[in-house]
């Protein structure tokens, strides 16, 4: 049980953002295999506490690994260019004003929705629509983070991962009007 | 924790001796015994041949009965007959009182959070009482195994939270039996199956008992159960089923003197018999018969898929609800297994085949399959298999998060993470040298704090001075591998620490947790109306302030007099709207005032650095979502 390697390394993968899903998988059961407390339920409770712990290290390592955006965070992290949502500001306005316009249009669409003035039928085709559009911006800004991971142009690498949260919150918000629809 | 006994290598003292396990499925209506004969997992009858034992203790002076026998004196004698005793485990006396269940026992005041039960055999607790059904399930394990027992397994629901594990192992150490693991039901029910043989697989388990329903979605890998997520409804079963049917027994009799609302007991209980009769009938035959005061009811397949289907329909959306949380697509499910009695009838399996696309498995008797995977699980842990090396990954079933500005519920961990886990969040402060921060932690699935449970409170004190937003306060939440959460809290620039360990006594019951998450679902639209509301009034007391601000700092210098007027009533305006109306309203009017006050806000930009137009916009944008705590602080 090592807490010092990263979650890179206690996966036994390149530190960088393409992983092989696969082989994350496997080492996350061999890991767990290895590490969950319930192996451990005959021994002190300070062994058992450093198994909690490092059981929880690799629940969290997994779930970073596993998921995009948390992944490119991490690697920004590592680089010691942690992206905080404090001090970092998007300077693309061209971006911002299209984030306003989706919003507005998504607004309208839920008003629609709630006031039941559109077909369920054509506000799911609309939702779809928006829902590929965010999905190909989200593709575009995942390349894009990578070449300039790769390039170490870190602080372009931080803006493409701030404009990445407004997409997944966009794509949430999809999500979540769908889910209305459907119930 | 038994001492195992060591011999020396090759010496062993009984060579090829296969040890004694069984497993339990320790039921809220009926309990069951297995163990594996011939590597095939078998449940244990009683000498009159009966496997499934009712959950019921009846208490005499002289002697103690449990089962059968025990549930048909429960109408004679209903303070001494204690049924349904799983529902109290790991709960306290303060939350059975403020529950809105009743029990008819008498409770004890003493000076422990469990509670007491007078009964005529002495006072009793719900530990006690599981504890006198095990040694029950226990002997008829030793008695069919012939000796001691060398360990147990005992099946728990997968929401079962730590209080009521614990409360559990404790029933079966009172038992005097050697608790090898708790087992998942649902986990079980797979292993019954042999699913656990497969390489990989997604399966549903599907359990509809007398009173309740638990939908489990699990995921093997290689040997490893991962429970993906659960979900349910406690107060849905088979007796929902009796009941339509003796409503449409009423109707079908047409007599003014019976009605569904005002049935003697007696009446009810015959005739909610007949309906039971009426829908067993239906498993093999397309039309059931019976009479009732010579009127002859005629109940046909479809009259019943009728009367079934929006009970049906209830369960499949929770389905739904789960395939979701665990995140898959039902055409991905490979096996639904199908557990307790309820799910004999033919619609339930014809609908839920429909749903997953897939034929249920019904081979093993759905009210054994439990007891039987935990015999299985039992064989294997007790040693009598050792090429076995199953790991069961658990979850969260409930979030757990912070009050924060508004009443709002921020959720920290989510519901059906991975644990243990460990997860920090920062929050910072609201008003300008604000020294001190409440914590409140509470679960639940809602977003408003009194819709929630309240775990804890504690305080961050000692926090420096500072203008509002510049205090970085980490709060970092620790789930162990038992489910048991403690909360840190520290300002990450000075260091001030405070924090928690929240264990509730006696922790959330299932009931509980179903309850909740129901009422989640089924609130979900008056909540995002009232977070809605919450967020609008928020979002226009802030622009009230900066507003005003910003009129009392530039206002008679950029601004005609005219200009100034329009703007200050339309503050007055919002400010009515705020207390007054409807979410929609203070939109409408926040929007109204935004477009007012843009050629002022635009003149003022002028007068500042480019820095503060990308600003105002990212702020405003973020402010739309769940990071609005940190922005209408930083705003300020």
């Amino acid at each position: 049980m090592d807490f010092t390697q990263n979650y890179f390394e206690l996966f036994g993968v390149d530190a960088k953002f393409e992983v092989d899903l696969d082989v994350v998988s496997r080492r996350y059961l061999e890991l767990q295999k290895e590490s969950h407390p319930d192996k451990f339920a005959n021994v002190s409770a300070a062994e058992q506490r450093v198994a909690v712990q490092f059981s929880s290290y690799i629940n969290s390592a997994f779930q970073a690994l596993k998921t995009p955006l948390l992944r490119a965070e991490y690697l920004l992290e590592l680089s010691g260019h942690p992206l905080n949502s404090d001090s970092i500001t998007i300077k693309d306005g061209q971006f911002l004003f299209v984030q306003m316009e989706w919003r507005e249009s998504l607004s309208d669409l839920s008003e629609e929705i709630n006031t039941a003035s559109i077909d369920a039928m054509a506000a799911s085709d609309k939702l779809d629509t928006f829902s590929i559009t965010a999905s190909k911006q989200r593709g575009k800004l995942i390349a894009e983070f990578e070449t300039m991971y790769e390039n170490e142009q870190f602080v372009e690498a931080q803006q493409c991962i701030a404009k990445l949260h407004f997409v997944e919150k966009m794509l949430t918000e999809i999500e979540l009007l769908e889910d209305k629809l459907l119930d | 924790m038994a001492l195992l006994q060591i011999s020396e290598p090759g010496q062993s003292p009984e060579p090829h001796a296969v040890k004694r396990a069984v497993g339990i499925d320790l039921g809220t209506t009926n309990s069951l015994v297995a163990t594996v004969k011939n590597s095939t997992a078998v449940a244990l009858p009683d000498i009159n041949g009966n496997t499934l034992l009712p959950s019921v203790v009846h208490y005499t002076s002289e002697e103690k009965i449990v089962g059968l026998e025990a549930k048909h004196n429960a109408a004679k004698d209903p303070l001494n007959t204690l049924v349904s005793i799983k529902r109290l485990m790991g709960r306290s006396k303060q939350e059975l009182e403020a529950s809105a269940q009743q029990f008819p026992y008498e409770f004890v005041a003493t000076e422990s959070t469990v509670p007491h039960i007078k009964t005529a055999a002495g006072v009793k607790t719900p530990i006690q009482v599981s504890a006198d059904i095990l040694v029950e399930l226990a002997t008829r394990g030793r008695e069919s195994l012939g000796g001691n027992l060398d360990g147990v397994v005992i099946t728990v629901p997968a929401y079962f939270d730590d209080a009521q594990r614990q409360a559990t192992k404790d029933a079966a150490k009172l038992a005097d039996l050697n608790v090898l693991r708790l087992l998942n039901e649902p986990t079980a029910a797979a292993i019954a199956y042999g699913l656990d043989k497969g390489e990989n697989g997604l399966i549903a388990i599907y359990d509809l008992g007398g009173g309740t329903f638990d939908i489990s979605i699990l995921r093997l890998n290689k040997g490893v159960f991962e429970v993906l997520a659960t979900g349910g409804d406690s107060a849905l079963g088979g007796d929902d089923f009796d009941y339509a049917i003796m409503t449409w027994i009423v109707g079908e009799l047409n007599d003014e003197a019976i009605s569904v609302d005002n049935l003697t007991p007696n009446v009810e209980r015959e005739l909610l018999d007949i309906a039971c009769a009426l829908k067993e009938q239906l498993s093999d035959n397309l039309t059931a018969t019976a009479s009732y005061n010579n009127t002859s009811l005629n109940l046909s397949r479809d009259d019943f898929n009728q009367l079934a289907d929006p009970l049906i329909n209830k369960t499949l959306l929770s389905c739904k609800r789960s395939l979701r949380d665990a995140g898959v697509d039902k055409a991905d499910v490979d096996n639904v297994v199908m557990v307790g009695g309820s799910t004999r009838s033919f619609r339930v399996r014809e609908k839920v085949a429909e749903l997953f696309n897939c034929e249920p498995l019904v081979n093993l008797d759905p009210d054994r399959v439990v007891a039987m995977g935990a015999a299985l699980q039992a064989d294997i842990l007790v040693g009598n298999k050792s090429d076995s090396d199953l790991l069961l990954l658990d979850v969260v079933p409930l979030s757990l998060g912070l009050e924060t500005m508004g009443e709002l519920v921020e959720k920290v961990i989510h519901r059906n993470t991975t644990i243990p886990v460990a997860r920090a969040q920062e929050f910072t402060t609201f008003k300008d040298g604000q020294t001190a921060m409440a914590i409140h932690v509470l679960q639940g699935e809602r977003e408003l704090v009194k819709d929630c449970r309240s775990l804890a409170r504690f305080e961050l004190r000692g926090i420096p001075p500072m203008v509002a937003g510049a205090a970085h306060i980490r709060v970092t939440f620790q789930v162990d591998a038992d489910g048991l959460l403690s909360v840190s809290a520290e300002e990450t620039s000075t260091g001030v620490v405070a924090e928690i360990t929240v264990k509730p006594s006696y922790g959330l019951s299932d009931e509980e947790v179903t309850t909740m998450l129901q009422d989640s679902f089924a609130n979900a639209e008056d909540d995002i109306a009232a977070r809605a509301l919450r967020e609008q009034q928020i979002e226009a007391e802030q622009l009230i302030e900066a507003l005003s601000a910003a009129l009392a700092l530039d206002g008679e210098a950029l601004l005609s007099q005219e200009e100034y007027a329009v703007l200050s009533s339309g503050i007055d305006a919002l400010k009515h709207a705020h207390n007054n109306s409807d979410a929609d309203t203070i939109r409408a009017e926040v929007q109204r005032i935004n477009k007012l006050s843009d050629t002022f806000a635009a003149r003022r930009m002028d007068n500042n650095i480019h820095q503060a137009l990308s600003g105002y916009h990212l702020d405003d944008l973020g402010s739309m979502g769940s990071d609005s705590i940190e922005s209408a602080a930083s705003e300020k």
